[in-house]
């Protein structure tokens, strides 16, 4: 489970102790993003955020991984992440064709989808022919920072199946902050809520009262879909006018969008 | 010496022209056959402008403030339209040198460039692009009027598909009468605008105003300009005609 | 902020699918324009800072004494200086003119120069001589859309509340010269400003090309446009078209500007112009209300009243009397 343990500026010192479990005889710590480990044994977080500990443990041993969580204006792309993207351009030969994906935000500002990389790509014929300026839900499949373009896939990498990956048709676009996305992506689970005392994401929330679909991708961008256009633009307002709020204030903007909502619809 | 009345009681303005009659349009087509690919030249009154198209061709960039290649950029599906003028420095009386940057004729090109992506179908020549020069050879008011004019004659001879004519032309308002198509002289003394309808509609393509004026004037001057615009219109395409007839003539098939 | 990107085909699709649904991004009205706050700085005159949405432009009045044009004896020099640089989007170069740059510049301008909303002939000192430059230099800050429209308020609003040093002449004949009085020694002056201009700016979506598996619509059906006043950037960046008008409170209109692009309806030009008065009596309200704002702060108990030049010239005039008197 992920605690906070506080808000820490680069070069300030990290308490251990109150990391690791106490019982514990062989503690390993990992270190996970924003932190520095100088030997023999000072470690120093190197980005200003909020200190974040998770640990799982069995009677004897314990890792605790640590971060610095904090909001990034541009996102790094990682292997793994899922992102949204818009297709640029196609290029090679029919074959082997490859789209060019722009990511916006991303430090890397395109990333290369091969035409095979999705579900049903085993012949060609079922292979997704996709224009400039189609917007796609996708993978980062392998990622080096030396040679720069992330590798995407449309396809979840465990059962080969579509997953929902593939090109976004109808809804809406629309830009969050790089943070906002991935605590979007951690709450989306039940579990992740239970883990969080009961609070639930203001996906969630909205989710109660008004029907639509989404799709959040790492690269702070999140797809919108629903009968409605005024649903759809409710919603994308929601979430991005949320993110600063408390959670009860939350509670109160999204119920006062939802009802301002219902009654234009009557 | 007095000055001359701009518009006399007698409903007469200085060049003897009464309230709504436009100034005499000399027109003609195919004018430049060597050095392009469509060409016009066209007199409205002492305001003489030549152009010239070259397109559709290879892209090569260049245009206004070198926009080419962010027009490029922009939309990949249409063509590209690059708009150059040239305003002689003996167009004016006081002979003076224009820099090519200057700001007025930078706009003006940038305006026709932005009426022109619209009039002509441009999804037809994808990521081809058509080059239009344009040569002011004698200013005497009206002069973004006598270029969009040209361009569209021109683009006409160039055989380049269009929803229709572009016609251009100006109204003015002295105290409360409207003027139709003013010369330079009536244009440094009262409120004008410069409007351009797709052919005879009431759709308008431009529409400029530069000079401070009442909200209740604009209407009529509004109206009266759309009325030149389609009065225009008619006699470009009289002229249009007139050649095609005479090189069907020709051809002797 | 993500860069600006050419917006998807998607977002092309859904705006134009939300307005025939009347519903704009960020659920204004059609006609409805963003948050609009004008402050200025509590330390200098003519530095207003103007915030519409996220758009942020701050202009700031400078005046200096200079030699006259030889061409304009009797008139002082005004100049706007619009650069727009990457600090209001990584996408403008710094250096480098772009179309938008040149449009804006053109346009502020035709409504506020050419308009003459600044009598520049009370600018001359000495005809032929002597007169004031006034420069305002406009930097854009933030761009989320309407650059044109927060720039010419900013302007407007600035040369409001502008105050130039009080200047006297000294001297007679060819000797004649100007003595330009700090700020500190003598109450500086407003600038003689005819009107308040306010640029609004319509953008205009073509809704034909909305929906494009409906059956074939009526060509011929008026009122296929789409008029959205004070456009966000997203909005921007995929109109059709565009209209700009500038208007003041006397019901006048000191420019418009549209130029090509998408084709519209002369009607719907005609009531465009009409908003645009309404808006500009909106704005200006707003502009003069926050300069007797700002002058209440400043004018703490009744300073300005006290240090008028007319008084000081009473005090003088009476210390002159008693000496005439000794004597």
């Amino acid at each position: 489970m992920a605690t906070q343990i506080g808000v820490v500026l680069p070069g300030d010192p990290i308490p251990l102790d109150s990391v690791i479990p106490p019982s514990t005889s062989e503690p390993v710590i990992q270190l996970g993003p924003g932190t520095l480990h100088i030997p023999p044994s000072t470690i120093l977080p190197v980005r200003a955020g909020a200190l974040t500990a998770s640990t799982t443990s069995t009677p004897t041993t314990s890792t605790t991984t640590i971060y610095v969580d904090n909001s990034t204006g541009r996102y790094t792309p990682a292997v793994h992440d899922v992102v949204i993207g818009t297709v640029a351009s196609r290029f090679g030969d029919l074959e082997n064709a490859y789209y060019r994906v722009l990511l916006p935000s991303s430090t890397a500002p395109q990333g290369i989808l091969a035409a095979s990389a999705f579900a049903n790509a085993a012949s060609r014929k079922t292979r997704p022919n996709l224009l400039p300026g189609t917007v796609v839900y996708a993978r980062v499949a392998a990622m080096s920072l030396a040679l720069g373009e992330p590798e995407l896939e449309c396809f979840d990498e465990r059962t080969g199946k579509e997953a929902g990956f593939g090109e976004l048709k109808g809804g809406m676009v629309a830009d969050i902050s790089v943070g906002l996305a991935r605590r979007l992506l951690l709450l989306s689970s039940a579990a992740a809520a239970k883990a969080n005392s009961g609070r639930l994401s203001v996906v969630d929330v909205l989710g109660q009262t008004l029907a639509f679909e989404i799709a959040v991708g790492r690269n702070g961008r999140i797809w919108v879909n629903s009968d409605s256009c005024a649903t759809t633009v409710a919603v994308i307002r929601a979430i991005q006018e949320t993110e600063f709020m408390t959670y009860h204030d939350m509670q109160d903007h999204v119920a006062k969008i939802v009802k301002n909502l219902q009654r234009s619809q009557k | 010496m007095s000055r001359p009345e701009i518009y006399s009681p007698e409903g007469l303005r200085i060049d003897g022209r009464r309230w709504n009659e436009v100034r005499h349009v000399r027109c003609a087509i195919n004018t430049h056959q060597a050095s392009s690919d469509g060409s016009s030249i066209i007199e409205q009154g002492n305001t003489k402008v030549i152009c010239n198209v070259v397109g559709p061709g290879e892209p090569t960039g260049g245009g206004v403030g070198g926009s080419g290649g962010n027009q490029r950029a922009k939309d990949d599906n249409r063509v590209i339209l690059t708009v150059k003028a040239v305003v002689a420095p003996f167009s004016t009386i006081d002979r003076r040198k224009r820099s090519g940057n200057d700001n007025r004729v930078q706009e003006m090109c940038l305006t026709i460039q932005h009426i022109f992506e619209e009039a002509v179908m441009g999804h037809l020549q994808p990521r081809s692009q058509i080059e239009i020069s344009l040569y002011v050879l004698s200013q005497d008011g009206g002069m973004l009027q006598a270029c969009i004019n040209a361009v569209s004659l021109a683009l006409v001879d160039a055989g380049i598909p269009m929803y229709d004519y572009v016609c251009a032309c100006t109204a003015g308002m002295y105290d409360k009468e409207v003027l139709l198509d003013l010369n330079r002289l009536e244009e440094n003394d009262m409120p004008f605008l410069t409007m351009a309808t797709l052919g005879a509609t009431r759709k308008v393509a431009l529409m400029q105003l530069e000079t401070r004026v009442g909200i209740d004037r604009l209407e009529p001057m509004m109206a009266a300009a759309m009325s030149g615009c389609h009065h225009l219109r008619d006699v470009m395409d009289a002229e249009v005609r007139k050649h095609g007839k005479s090189r069907l003539a020709r051809t002797g098939v | 902020m993500a860069p600006n990107l050419k917006p998807s085909a998607l977002e092309n699709a859904f705006v134009l699918k939300a307005l025939t649904e009347n519903v704009r991004l960020d659920n204004r009205s059609f006609s409805q324009m963003r948050n609009l706050d004008i402050s200025f700085s509590s330390t200098e005159y003519g530095v207003v800072d103007v915030r519409l949405g996220r758009t942020r432009v701050i202009v700031r009045i400078s005046a200096e004494v200079t030699q006259c044009r030889s061409d304009r004896p009797y008139d002082g020099l005004f100049l706007i200086s619009t650069e727009i640089s990457p600090m209001a989007a990584p996408t403008f170069e710094a250096g480098r003119k772009s179309e938008e740059e040149l449009v804006i510049s053109r346009i502020i301008e035709k409504s506020i120069r050419q308009s003459q909303a600044l009598d520049t002939e009370s600018l001359c000192i000495l005809a032929g001589e002597k007169c004031w430059l006034v420069r305002a230099d406009v930097h854009f800050l933030d761009h989320d859309g309407g650059l044109l429209d927060a720039g010419c308020m900013a302007v407007s609003a600035a040369l409001l509340h502008y105050r130039r040093p009080e200047i006297s002449i000294v001297g007679t004949g060819n000797k004649r010269e100007v003595v330009v009085h700090p700020v500190t020694e003598k109450v500086p002056v407003p600038l003689s400003v005819l009107h308040v201009p306010v640029c609004v700016t319509f953008s205009f979506f073509n809704m034909k090309l909305a929906d494009n598996d409906d059956e074939e619509m009526d060509t011929d059906a008026p009122d296929q446009t789409a008029v959205l006043v004070d456009a966000s950037l997203q909005e921007e960046l995929l109109r059709h078209g565009f209209m700009a008008v500038t208007a003041n409170t006397n019901k006048e209109i000191c420019q418009i500007y549209k130029a090509g692009q998408l084709v519209v309806e002369i009607e719907t030009l005609l009531s465009c112009t009409e908003a645009a008065v309404a808006v500009a009596e909106k704005v200006t309200k707003l502009i003069k209300r926050r300069l007797k704002e700002d002058e209440a702060t400043r004018n703490v108990d009744n300073i300005f009243e006290e240090a008028r030049a007319e008084n000081t010239r009473l005090v003088a005039d009476e210390e002159a009397i008693r000496e005439m008197d000794k004597e």
